[in-house]
Protein backbone atom coordinates (compact mmCIF):
# COMPACT_ATOMS: atom_id res chain seq x y z
CA UNK A 1 0.00 0.00 0.00
CA UNK A 2 2.65 2.00 0.82
CA UNK A 3 5.16 1.69 -2.21
CA UNK A 4 1.66 1.83 -4.52
CA UNK A 5 1.30 6.06 -2.58
CA UNK A 6 4.45 7.30 -3.18
CA UNK A 7 4.92 5.59 -6.89
CA UNK A 8 2.87 6.77 -9.13
CA UNK A 9 3.55 4.42 -12.19
CA UNK A 10 2.23 1.86 -9.66
CA UNK A 11 -0.92 0.29 -10.99
CA UNK A 12 -3.25 1.37 -7.97
CA UNK A 13 -1.60 4.71 -7.00
CA UNK A 14 -4.15 6.78 -7.10
CA UNK A 15 -6.46 4.17 -4.63
CA UNK A 16 -3.44 4.21 -2.08
CA UNK A 17 -3.29 7.96 -2.54
CA UNK A 18 -6.99 8.71 -1.64
CA UNK A 19 -6.61 5.84 1.10
CA UNK A 20 -3.02 7.01 3.15
CA UNK A 21 -4.70 10.29 2.89
CA UNK A 22 -7.93 9.62 3.98
CA UNK A 23 -6.13 8.52 7.56
CA UNK A 24 -5.58 11.71 9.73
CA UNK A 25 -1.87 12.95 9.41
CA UNK A 26 -1.17 12.64 13.01
CA UNK A 27 -2.30 8.81 13.23
CA UNK A 28 0.66 6.43 13.09
CA UNK A 29 0.75 3.67 10.81
CA UNK A 30 1.01 0.33 12.77
CA UNK A 31 4.09 -1.51 10.53
CA UNK A 32 6.27 -4.45 11.56
CA UNK A 33 9.82 -3.48 11.93
CA UNK A 34 10.35 -5.71 8.52
CA UNK A 35 8.06 -3.22 6.86
CA UNK A 36 11.21 -1.16 6.46
CA UNK A 37 13.08 -3.50 5.10
CA UNK A 38 10.45 -4.73 2.57
CA UNK A 39 9.92 -1.19 1.48
CA UNK A 40 13.63 -0.37 0.54
CA UNK A 41 14.33 -3.57 -0.51
CA UNK A 42 11.32 -3.20 -3.34
CA UNK A 43 12.26 0.10 -4.39
CA UNK A 44 16.00 -1.25 -4.52
CA UNK A 45 14.63 -4.31 -7.09
CA UNK A 46 12.58 -2.07 -9.15
CA UNK A 47 15.89 0.17 -10.05
CA UNK A 48 14.85 3.72 -8.08
CA UNK A 49 17.57 5.96 -7.51
CA UNK A 50 19.31 6.72 -3.94
CA UNK A 51 17.70 9.92 -4.01
CA UNK A 52 14.45 8.28 -3.59
CA UNK A 53 15.30 5.33 -1.62
CA UNK A 54 17.13 7.63 1.09
CA UNK A 55 14.19 9.85 1.17
CA UNK A 56 11.81 7.30 1.97
CA UNK A 57 14.23 5.92 4.20
CA UNK A 58 14.35 8.98 6.78
CA UNK A 59 9.49 8.66 5.74
CA UNK A 60 9.90 4.51 6.88
CA UNK A 61 11.73 5.52 10.40
CA UNK A 62 10.17 8.39 11.08
CA UNK A 63 7.03 8.32 13.55
CA UNK A 64 4.34 8.08 11.16
CA UNK A 65 5.37 4.76 10.40
CA UNK A 66 5.19 3.01 14.37
CA UNK A 67 7.43 -0.06 14.23
CA UNK A 68 6.77 -2.75 16.04
CA UNK A 69 9.58 -5.29 16.90
CA UNK A 70 9.17 -9.15 15.66
CA UNK A 71 8.71 -10.08 18.82
CA UNK A 72 8.56 -14.01 19.69
CA UNK A 73 4.65 -13.78 20.77
CA UNK A 74 3.82 -11.67 17.35
CA UNK A 75 5.83 -14.71 15.60
CA UNK A 76 4.01 -17.26 17.24
CA UNK A 77 0.86 -15.68 16.42
CA UNK A 78 1.37 -15.30 12.74
CA UNK A 79 2.18 -18.91 13.22
CA UNK A 80 -0.84 -19.58 13.85
CA UNK A 81 -2.43 -17.50 11.40
CA UNK A 82 0.12 -18.67 8.33
CA UNK A 83 -1.45 -22.45 9.48
CA UNK A 84 -5.28 -21.45 9.97
CA UNK A 85 -5.12 -19.42 6.61
CA UNK A 86 -2.39 -20.97 4.68
CA UNK A 87 -0.96 -17.49 4.06
CA UNK A 88 3.18 -16.88 3.40
CA UNK A 89 5.00 -16.23 6.70
CA UNK A 90 5.64 -12.34 5.31
CA UNK A 91 2.05 -11.98 4.87
CA UNK A 92 0.61 -13.56 7.94
CA UNK A 93 3.16 -11.46 10.42
CA UNK A 94 1.16 -8.12 9.29
CA UNK A 95 -2.04 -10.01 9.79
CA UNK A 96 -1.03 -10.84 13.15
CA UNK A 97 0.16 -7.68 14.06
CA UNK A 98 -3.58 -6.17 12.73
CA UNK A 99 -5.22 -8.83 14.82
CA UNK A 100 -3.18 -7.68 17.60
CA UNK A 101 -3.39 -4.00 17.22
CA UNK A 102 -6.80 -3.95 16.30
CA UNK A 103 -5.80 -2.23 13.10
CA UNK A 104 -7.26 -1.81 9.77
CA UNK A 105 -5.35 -4.75 7.50
CA UNK A 106 -4.53 -1.83 4.62
CA UNK A 107 -3.00 -4.11 1.68
CA UNK A 108 -4.15 -4.39 -2.24
CA UNK A 109 -3.18 -8.88 -2.21
CA UNK A 110 -6.36 -9.94 -3.09
CA UNK A 111 -5.26 -13.64 -2.05
CA UNK A 112 -4.27 -12.15 1.95
CA UNK A 113 -7.77 -10.01 1.67
CA UNK A 114 -9.73 -13.38 0.56
CA UNK A 115 -7.98 -15.57 3.48
CA UNK A 116 -7.76 -13.12 6.11
CA UNK A 117 -11.72 -12.43 5.61
CA UNK A 118 -12.54 -16.18 5.56
CA UNK A 119 -10.77 -16.83 8.63
CA UNK A 120 -10.20 -13.82 10.38
CA UNK A 121 -13.56 -11.70 9.87
CA UNK A 122 -12.86 -9.78 12.79
CA UNK A 123 -9.98 -8.17 11.35
CA UNK A 124 -11.02 -5.21 9.04
CA UNK A 125 -9.82 -5.24 5.86
CA UNK A 126 -11.68 -1.63 4.43
CA UNK A 127 -13.32 -1.22 1.48
CA UNK A 128 -10.67 -1.53 -2.13
CA UNK A 129 -11.40 -1.62 -5.44
CA UNK A 130 -8.71 -4.48 -5.81
CA UNK A 131 -9.54 -5.28 -8.70
CA UNK B 1 4.56 9.39 40.67
CA UNK B 2 7.70 10.92 41.40
CA UNK B 3 10.02 12.64 38.87
CA UNK B 4 12.16 9.96 37.17
CA UNK B 5 15.45 11.16 34.94
CA UNK B 6 16.71 9.94 31.42
CA UNK B 7 19.58 8.81 33.29
CA UNK B 8 19.77 7.10 36.84
CA UNK B 9 22.21 5.36 38.95
CA UNK B 10 22.03 1.85 39.32
CA UNK B 11 21.07 2.80 43.61
CA UNK B 12 17.90 5.06 42.43
CA UNK B 13 16.64 2.44 40.10
CA UNK B 14 16.48 -0.35 42.16
CA UNK B 15 14.95 1.88 44.81
CA UNK B 16 12.21 3.20 42.38
CA UNK B 17 12.15 0.04 39.79
CA UNK B 18 8.83 -0.12 39.73
CA UNK B 19 7.80 3.91 38.72
CA UNK B 20 11.01 3.57 36.37
CA UNK B 21 9.58 0.73 34.64
CA UNK B 22 5.80 2.49 34.32
CA UNK B 23 7.23 5.48 33.06
CA UNK B 24 9.32 3.92 30.27
CA UNK B 25 6.51 1.86 29.02
CA UNK B 26 4.23 4.80 28.99
CA UNK B 27 6.34 7.79 27.79
CA UNK B 28 8.34 5.88 25.68
CA UNK B 29 11.64 7.41 26.73
CA UNK B 30 14.37 5.15 27.28
CA UNK B 31 16.42 5.70 30.76
CA UNK B 32 19.96 4.91 31.22
CA UNK B 33 21.52 3.34 34.29
CA UNK B 34 24.58 4.38 35.75
CA UNK B 35 27.14 2.33 37.74
CA UNK B 36 29.96 4.04 39.35
CA UNK B 37 29.00 6.90 36.85
CA UNK B 38 29.23 5.40 33.99
CA UNK B 39 26.50 4.39 31.89
CA UNK B 40 26.25 1.27 31.46
CA UNK B 41 22.68 -0.18 30.45
CA UNK B 42 19.55 1.40 28.97
CA UNK B 43 15.99 0.85 29.66
CA UNK B 44 13.25 0.97 26.87
CA UNK B 45 10.26 0.17 26.35
CA UNK B 46 9.74 -3.71 24.43
CA UNK B 47 6.97 -1.94 22.11
CA UNK B 48 7.15 1.76 21.96
CA UNK B 49 3.64 3.40 22.99
CA UNK B 50 1.46 4.40 20.32
CA UNK B 51 1.12 7.99 19.86
CA UNK B 52 -0.17 10.79 17.75
CA UNK B 53 2.40 12.84 16.08
CA UNK B 54 3.10 16.32 16.73
CA UNK B 55 2.69 19.20 14.72
CA UNK B 56 6.62 19.86 13.82
CA UNK B 57 6.07 15.78 13.22
CA UNK B 58 3.66 16.07 10.77
CA UNK B 59 4.75 19.03 8.99
CA UNK B 60 8.22 17.13 8.43
CA UNK B 61 6.04 14.08 7.12
CA UNK B 62 4.37 16.42 5.08
CA UNK B 63 7.29 18.06 3.45
CA UNK B 64 9.25 14.94 3.00
CA UNK B 65 6.64 13.29 1.24
CA UNK B 66 6.01 16.70 -1.27
CA UNK B 67 10.14 16.29 -1.86
CA UNK B 68 9.54 12.46 -3.08
CA UNK B 69 7.12 14.04 -5.69
CA UNK B 70 10.34 15.96 -7.83
CA UNK B 71 12.37 12.80 -7.22
CA UNK B 72 12.66 11.39 -10.82
CA UNK B 73 10.90 7.52 -10.91
CA UNK B 74 12.26 4.88 -13.14
CA UNK B 75 9.73 4.49 -16.14
CA UNK B 76 7.08 1.86 -16.81
CA UNK B 77 4.56 0.79 -14.67
CA UNK B 78 4.31 -1.83 -12.13
CA UNK B 79 2.22 -3.63 -9.32
CA UNK B 80 3.82 -3.48 -6.15
CA UNK B 81 1.86 -6.32 -5.01
CA UNK B 82 3.59 -8.64 -7.25
CA UNK B 83 6.73 -6.66 -6.86
CA UNK B 84 6.95 -7.38 -3.13
CA UNK B 85 6.02 -10.63 -3.30
CA UNK B 86 9.05 -11.03 -5.54
CA UNK B 87 11.20 -9.68 -3.03
CA UNK B 88 9.94 -12.69 -0.52
CA UNK B 89 10.89 -15.43 -3.00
Amino acid sequence: MYISSISPLEVHHEQALQLMRSIPEDQPFVVPSLFRLEVVSALARRGESKELRDTVKVLVHGPRFHAVPLSDALLENAQEIAEVAALRAYDAVYVALARETKAHLLTFDREVRTRVSRHFPEISLGELDTG
Amino acid sequence: MGHIDNIMPLSKVKATLSEVVRTVSKTGAPVVITVDGQPVVKLVPATPPLRQLSSAEVAAYRALTHALVRVPRKKGSFDAVRLVGEGRR
